[in-house]
């Protein structure tokens, strides 16, 4: 187990790497100057040039590449050209807030999702069943952008319970979680609810029931353990996809995460910021993959790592 | 069942009570919603507007720009200038310190500038003092600034925000990292900064005129603009910026807000390539001003919200004199294209970028339609990420026309006419219509090297002549914006170059 894991950390260094190696060269293929968003629209082509030399960028792309790589041995991911400040500081101090409103997100989604997918599966074809499928589909579909607007005008203009954006208060993670939430709270409802259907219908849980067993030890311990398998596959998904996902969120809510700071660092050409970010971002997503991974282990003895 | 029920509902409008204590704003404080991410307030780098509005609290120069765009002493006293048009002599008022208690003097002005000018430096702020020479401390509150030669506009460069004085303690203290600890002379200073959230500001207790009234200002950033329209409905914010037109019929309902419209010094044009086929002729060229009606597109698509153009630079502009307006005539614009041998039509490319200017790409796209009720053929091509749009400029590639908008920051004609006309940046930046005029460029040169304020507005009148009849550029309008303002909160206002001062806002 522990060399697994071990291994699996190992493996992570290439994937970095090459997704360094891509990132670095596709901000640089863009078109777009990072030099001409420093200096300002009515800078001389002179002082824009002069910038240019002074950050590097007039020097082979692999000669850059190499120097941003002796800069991440030592921990170094360069200088935002926006903001003039370490990139890992302005990364350091958004990430909380990024992880703050994805944790809160993929806790709404799970609770509402597995809660609703295992009451639909449960009384399937009654009318919670169809409410929930309801729920799950609009869900799903409805653009975030649209939603977070439509949760301001009711919550925030309309009732005045919680405030429309910014962030300090447990009340300003409300609105930002629940649009986050929604997308993925269908999904998982969705999932659980097949899921939990195929399991029902198995016949160790028709002779739990034929036991005497009580009906919510079979569901519980029976059916809904089996069941989780994929539905943790889909919640793991779901929390690196919210860290994309965020964005939207963080724009409308101003939430300042680093979903938008990254955003941000593109539409300004901020090269370092951008590597920074996606590296950072890449390491996370592959370490959610490792943390699945080892969940599978303890949620179903069948499964041994080697 | 029903006492769960009770006591969750009882929970549930506690937990939005605490809310609810939360919304609602203490009142000795002003919020301001602004819409971009602030990158730094150092005063001499970027020149993001929003940065800049934040810096306008904590900061003052030697000279301001009022509200109506004029220049006047701020702190300098007064001042003389050589006869040769060479050297300022800046008196400066005596008695004002910076938040951090260090004397405002010579020597502090002499460091900030000194600055701007080191070699390896290439800010923002650069840009606008390549034509100083030296600043020299003559005596405590005397210092003299003297340029490579005689430079016109000098005074409005010293008027802009990357000119404002920074403590040079500050400054030895923090070297390169003094955009994240602003020290001024101004009515606000600095408490703390939450990166990518808000910036904090209190009362400066030692101010040397009048102290405002509010014990703290916070600049929220809000990049989208509904959310921003939201926060002022419910009190959040106080002040907002960039409200987009179709939201102002709906602030204007609500009897709290105040809408305040800026008529900002930003001309909004697209620029023709002059050196390209049927373009190269100038009655071509009248004939695109002629065939676009300007007036039904402000109206209708801006909400009124614009100066139709009767000159490059933009009403408030040093300089700016109206000559004249192409009026919608597409049958004089037939008539010219015939003149010049294309009664059947032409094609040509437009370009447009998407959400930087106020309804931009809907404005090409009506430009466009309009172009093709003449018969000629416009293709239009919308690019939303403006990093890569305004690289297209000194690209050989880009478009036969580029919709663009310059303001002129300095509020001087220099800056317009130079930047976007004059024949030295021609296929550079910004001047995309390739254009350069012999006649046009030696007035632009002659008010530049001027100090004579009569003299230099003869000599750009002169230009502004010339580039309206040969038509380099397809003349639109200047762009008004909306700033919304709670009615508990005055003396807010916004300059023709887009900043929001809040010197001197206050509560009610």
């Amino acid at each position: 187990m522990h060399r697994y894991v071990l291994r699996r950390i190992l493996q992570m260094v290439p994937v970095l790497l090459i997704v360094s190696f891509i990132v670095f060269v596709s901000v640089r293929m863009i078109p777009g100057d990072p030099a001409r968003m420093i200096a300002g629209l009515e800078a001389s082509e002179e002082v824009v040039q002069n910038i240019r030399q002074q950050l590097g960028l007039d020097q082979p792309i692999l000669t850059q590449y190499v120097r941003f790589l002796q800069g991440l041995l030592t921990g170094d991911l360069g200088t935002s050209l926006y903001f003039k400040t370490p990139v890992f500081t302005e990364l350091a101090t958004r990430l909380p807030n990024t992880l703050k409103l994805a944790f809160s997100g993929t806790l709404f989604a799970a609770l509402i999702g597995v809660t609703g997918g295992i009451l639909s599966a449960v009384y399937r074809g009654s009318i919670l069943d169809n409410v929930a499928i309801i729920f799950s589909l609009a869900g799903v579909s409805m653009p975030s952008f649209w939603l977070a607007l439509l949760f301001i005008q009711l919550f925030s203009v309309k009732l005045g319970w919680l405030p429309s954006s910014g962030s300090g208060t447990w009340q300003h993670l409300v609105l930002p979680a629940l649009t986050l939430g929604m997308y993925g709270a269908g999904r998982i409802a969705r999932l659980t609810r097949s899921s939990m259907l195929e399991v029902l219908s198995a016949d160790y849980v028709r002779t739990a029931r034929a036991k005497g067993l009580a009906n919510y030890i079979v569901i519980y311990k029976h059916a809904f353990m089996s069941a989780i398998i994929p539905v943790v596959t889909v919640i793991g998904l779901e929390f690196g996809g919210f860290l994309g996902k965020a964005v939207i969120a963080e724009t409308v809510f101003a939430w300042p995460g680093v979903a938008r700071l990254i955003v941000e660092a593109v539409l300004q050409r901020d090269f370092p910021l951008i590597q920074g970010g996606v590296l950072w971002l890449a390491f996370g997503f592959t370490l959610i993959n490792l943390v699945v991974d080892v969940l599978y282990g303890f949620l179903d003895p069948r499964i041994r790592y080697s | 069942m029903h006492r769960k029920f009770v006591s969750f509902t009882l929970a549930l409008a506690l937990i939005f009570s605490i809310g609810l204590a939360a919304v609602a704003a203490e009142r000795d404080t002003i919020t301001v919603a602004l819409s971009s991410t602030l990158t730094t307030l150092e005063t001499q780098d970027t020149t993001d507007t929003d940065s800049a509005a934040v810096r306008f609290s904590i900061y003052e120069g030697l000279v301001t720009m009022n509200p109506s765009g004029n220049i006047e002493p701020e702190l300098a006293e007064s001042w003389e200038i050589s006869p040769d048009g060479r050297s300022y002599t800046f008196y400066l008022r005596k008695g004002i310190r910076f938040h951090d208690g260090t004397p405002f003097n010579a020597q502090a002005v002499k460091v900030n500038f000194d600055r701007i000018m080191e070699p390896d430096r290439n800010t923002s702020a650069t840009a606008y003092f390549t034509m100083l020479e030296s600043v020299e401390v003559i005596d405590e509150y005397t210092v003299k600034f003297t340029t490579k030669s005689p430079f016109g506009p000098f005074l409005s460069h010293l008027g802009i925000h990357s000119a404002q004085i920074m403590s040079p303690a500050a400054l030895e203290k923090w070297g390169e990292q003094i955009g994240q600890h602003p020290v001024g002379t101004g009515p606000w200073r600095f408490v703390e900064w939450v990166r990518g959230d808000r910036v904090v500001l209190e009362r400066n207790e030692d101010y040397w005129r009048e102290k405002p009234n509010a014990k703290r200002l916070v600049y929220r950033i809000v990049p989208e603009a509904s959310t921003r329209v939201a926060m002022i409905e419910t009190g959040e914010a106080d002040v907002i910026l960039r409200v987009n037109p179709e939201e102002v019929v709906r602030l204007r309902a609500n009897k709290n807000i105040n809408v305040l419209e800026t008529k900002t010094n930003r001309a909004m044009f697209f620029a023709i390539h002059t050196e390209r086929g049927a373009l190269k002729d100038k009655r071509v060229r009248q004939a695109l001003n002629y065939a676009v009606d300007k007036e039904a597109i402000v109206k209708s698509i801006l909400g009124g919200a614009g100066i139709i153009a009767d000159s490059p630079l933009a009403p408030g502009v040093f300089g700016y004199t109206p000559i004249k307006t192409y009026e919608y005539n597409p049958k004089r614009a037939k008539e010219l294209l015939a003149e010049a041998g294309y009664a059947r039509g032409l094609t040509v490319t437009l370009a447009s970028s998407r959400g930087r200017y106020v309804q931009d790409w809907l404005v090409a796209q009506a430009v466009q339609a309009q172009l093709q009720a003449i018969g000629i053929n416009a293709k239009l091509d919308i690019v939303g990420d403006f990093a890569n749009y305004i690289q297209q400029i000194t690209s050989p590639n880009r478009a036969d026309m580029m919709f663009l908008g310059w303001a002129t920051s300095t509020l001087d004609g220099e800056g317009g006419l130079y930047q976007i006309l004059h024949g030295d940046m021609a296929n550079k930046f910004a001047n995309a219509s390739a254009w350069n005029n012999a006649e046009f460029n030696k007035y632009v040169e002659l008010g530049r090297d001027s100090t004579d304020p009569e003299l230099r507005k003869e000599y750009y009148r002169k230009a502004q002549e010339i580039a309206v009849e040969e038509a380099p550029i397809l003349f639109m309008y200047s762009q008004v914006i909306f700033t919304a303002v709670r009615n508990n909160v005055d003396g807010v206002y916004v300059l023709p170059s887009e900043q929001l001062i809040m010197r001197k806002a206050g509560l009610k």
